[in-house]
C-alpha cells in the first residue's frame, strides 16, 4: 500500500510541479502581530529612557536622554518631543507632578524643575559645587530636600537643603559634622526621616533620624547593623522599609525606632513603593515581589510577559493595581496589581532595526 | 512518517469500499466502482497565490438506490495535493486526506450523455508541510507547519458517457488550522504574537475525469 501511495504522489507531484510556483507560502498567510510598536525604537535606539510616570489607565509620560513622550494607549499612539537631556549624571526626584532634576554645572549645581514630565523646564542656580548631592526629596505640597555630602579638613559633612517653590532658591537647611549621609524621605512638608551614619562608624550601620519640624531639628530614633548602601521607603506615618541592593531589607512599624528583618526576595532590591494602604511592591535585579500586609509579608510575582522577564530600574505604580516598570530600553505595564504584564517598550529586532 | 499515516488512511478507504462492494454482493444492490482525477484550484486570491493549482484523486462505491437506480450514494475517499515549489530542492505541500460520501442522481440524458447533479460532504484532514529533495536522495519531509481538520461540502455536475464521465464542482471548505508550537514559540521570542489557528478559506472549483464501472 505505501509503494501504491508513494507512486501516486511521485505522479502528482510530476504533474503539479509544472504549474505550481506560487509566491510565499501559506503560513505568510497564518496571522500574527508584533508585540510592540516598532515606532517605539526613537525611544530606545540611540536613546534610553529616563524617567517614566503613569498617569492612570495605560497613559504614560516621561522623557529619555533626547526627548519627552507621551502616550495614551501604552505606546500603540505616542508623541515625542526633542529635548535632549543634559547630561546623564546628577540626581532625580519626583512627586506631586514636580520633577526635579539636580546636575553638577561646573563650580556649582544647576537644579531643572519641571512640571509636565519633562516636556518643559525651569531652572535655577543650586548648592556650591563642594557639596556632593546624593538625593532630590519631593514631598506632596511641591517641597524639594536635596541631601548632599562635604569633605572639609577630614570632616565628612551632611548637608540638607530645602527649596520651596516658586522661588526655587536652595537653602542650606540642616547640617552635621562627621556624619556620612545615606538617604532621605519625607511624608509631607513636616515629617521626614534620614539614613546617615557616623564618619568613624563601621559601613554596615545605618543610624535613623526623623524630623517633625520639616527638618530643622532631628533626632536619632534607631539603628540597624547590616546594611550597607541603603535606600528608604515610607509607606505612612509609622511604617518604612530600609534596604539594600545586596537584598537586606528591614521593615519599622513604629517610625523608626526598632526594626524586624523581612525577606522580600532572593536577588537585589532596586526600590520599594507603597501604593496602597497595605500594599508594596518591590522591584527586585530580577522579577518583582508584593507585599499586600504593609511588608511584613512578600511573595514573589508571576513577572513575564510575553516569554520577556520583567526587569528594569525603576517603576511607578498609580494605585494598588496599576503600575509600570521600566528601563533604559524597556517598560512593562501591569493593571491587575501584577498578575499579569504587559509590554509597551522592549528592544526587539524588528524595533532595532 | 507521512507517507506512512497517508497509506494507513488510504487503506482504511480500501477495506470501506471492499466491504461495500461484498455487501452488494449479498443483497444484490447495483453498485458501481468509481475513481476519478482532476485538477483545483482555489477561489481565495491570497491563498491561490501560493497554490496556484492542486490536484484531486477519489476513489468510491456508488450505490444505485431508489428511483431505479438513479439516485446513487457513493462512499468515497480521496486526496488533494497542492505544490509550491519554493526552490529548486524544497516544495511546500499541502495534503488534504479526505473521507465521506456524495449523492448523485440521473436527471436527464441527451444522446448518450448523462447528467447527475451531485452533493458531496466529506471530513477532511490538512497538513502543510515542506518535501526536500536533493537529485537521488530519497525526498524528506518537515514536520507539518499547519495542521487541522474539519468538513467540507461539495456541489456539482457530472456529465456521463458509458464508463467514463467528466465533472465540475465547488468545494465549500473552512478549516480551522493550529500553527505549530515551536513556531509560536518562536515567534513570540521574537516579539509576535501568532494566532493558536486561524480558519483558511480554502473553497475550491474543481474539474475531473472519471471512471464508473460495475465490477
Amino acid at each position: 500500500m505505501m509503494h501504491v501511495c508513494k507512486k501516486i504522489k511521485v505522479v502528482l507531484v510530476s504533474l503539479l510541479l509544472l504549474g505550481c510556483d506560487g509566491e510565499g507560502t501559506l503560513l505568510d498567510l497564518y496571522p500574527f502581530e508584533p508585540i510592540v510598536n516598532a515606532e517605539t525604537r526613537v525611544l530606545i535606539q540611540d536613546n534610553q529612557l529616563m524617567y517614566a510616570r503613569l498617569h492612570g489607565r495605560l497613559h504614560i509620560d516621561g522623557t529619555t536622554e533626547k526627548g519627552w513622550f507621551s502616550t495614551l494607549d501604552n505606546f500603540q499612539s505616542f508623541d515625542f518631543g526633542n529635548q535632549p537631556w543634559p547630561t546623564a549624571q546628577g540626581v532625580l526626584g519626583f512627586a506631586d507632578g514636580l520633577l526635579v532634576h539636580a546636575i553638577p554645572n561646573g563650580a556649582t549645581w544647576l537644579l531643572r524643575f519641571s512640571e509636565d514630565d519633562g516636556k518643559t523646564w525651569e531652572t535655577s542656580e543650586g548648592p556650591g559645587a563642594a557639596v556632593s548631592l546624593m538625593q532630590v526629596a519631593v514631598t506632596a505640597n511641591q517641597t524639594v530636600w536635596l541631601l548632599g555630602a562635604q569633605e572639609i579638613g577630614g570632616n565628612s559633612r551632611l548637608l540638607l537643603y530645602r527649596i520651596d517653590l516658586p522661588d526655587k532658591r536652595a537653602e542650606l537647611w540642616y547640617t552635621k559634622d562627621n556624619t556620612t549621609p545615606l538617604a532621605i524621605g519625607f511624608l509631607d512638608r513636616e515629617n521626614g526621616w534620614l539614613l546617615y551614619r557616623g564618619q568613624y562608624e563601621a559601613a554596615e550601620g545605618v543610624r535613623i533620624g526623623t524630623t517633625a519640624d520639616g527638618g530643622r531639628e532631628w533626632t536619632e530614633r534607631g539603628a540597624i547593623s547590616s546594611v550597607t548602601s541603603p535606600s528608604l521607603t515610607l509607606v505612612d506615618a509609622n511604617r518604612l522599609l530600609v534596604y539594600d541592593r545586596a537584598g537586606w531589607a528591614f521593615l519599622s512599624s513604629d517610625g523608626g525606632t526598632s526594626f524586624e528583618e523581612v525577606t522580600i526576595g532572593t536577588g537585589g532590591i532596586i526600590s520599594c513603593q507603597a501604593a496602597g494602604e497595605n500594599v508594596i511592591y518591590a522591584l527586585l535585579d530580577q522579577g518583582v515581589a508584593k507585599s499586600s500586609d504593609g511588608g511584613k509579608s512578600w511573595s514573589p510575582l508571576e513577572a513575564r510577559a510575553h516569554g520577556v522577564s520583567i526587569t528594569g530600574t525603576a517603576m511607578d505604580f498609580y494605585n494598588e493595581q496599576r503600575g509600570i516598570v521600566y528601563g533604559p530600553d524597556r517598560l512593562f505595564i501591569t493593571v491587575d496589581g501584577g498578575k499579569s504584564w504587559g509590554i509597551g517598550v522592549y528592544p526587539y529586532d524588528y524595533v532595532l532595526e | 512518517m507521512r507517507v506512512r499515516k497517508l497509506g494507513k488512511k488510504t487503506g482504511w478507504i480500501g477495506i470501506l469500499l471492499l466491504t461495500a462492494l461484498r455487501l452488494n454482493a449479498q443483497q444484490e444492490v447495483p453498485v458501481y466502482l468509481e475513481g476519478e482525477f482532476g485538477v483545483d484550484r482555489f477561489g481565495d486570491a491570497s491563498i491561490r497565490s501560493v497554490f496556484p493549482a492542486g490536484a484531486v484523486i477519489r476513489l468510491g462505491a456508488a450505490f444505485a438506490l431508489a428511483d431505479q437506480g438513479r439516485l446513487r450514494l457513493r462512499p468515497q475517499g480521496g486526496v488533494k495535493y497542492f505544490g509550491n515549489k519554493i526552490d529548486e530542492e524544497i516544495t511546500e505541500q499541502l495534503l488534504v486526506i479526505k473521507a465521506g460520501v456524495q449523492a448523485s442522481y440521473d436527471v436527464f440524458f441527451i444522446g448518450q450523455a448523462t447528467f447527475f447533479p451531485y452533493l458531496g460532504i466529506d471530513y477532511n484532514w490538512v497538513s502543510n508541510f515542506d518535501m526536500e529533495n536533493y537529485g537521488e536522495e530519497d525526498a524528506t519531509y518537515s514536520e507539518n507547519y499547519l495542521r487541522g481538520s474539519d468538513m467540507s461540502q461539495e456541489i456539482g455536475l457530472r456529465v456521463q458517457i458509458r464508463e467514463w464521465y467528466v465533472k465540475a464542482g465547488y468545494e465549500l471548505f473552512r478549516p480551522r488550522l493550529r500553527a505549530r508550537r515551536s513556531i509560536i514559540e518562536d515567534d513570540l521570542a521574537g516579539g509576535y504574537l501568532t494566532a493558536p489557528s486561524h480558519a483558511f478559506r480554502f473553497n475550491t472549483l474543481n474539474i475531473s475525469i472519471g471512471f464508473s464501472i460495475q465490477p
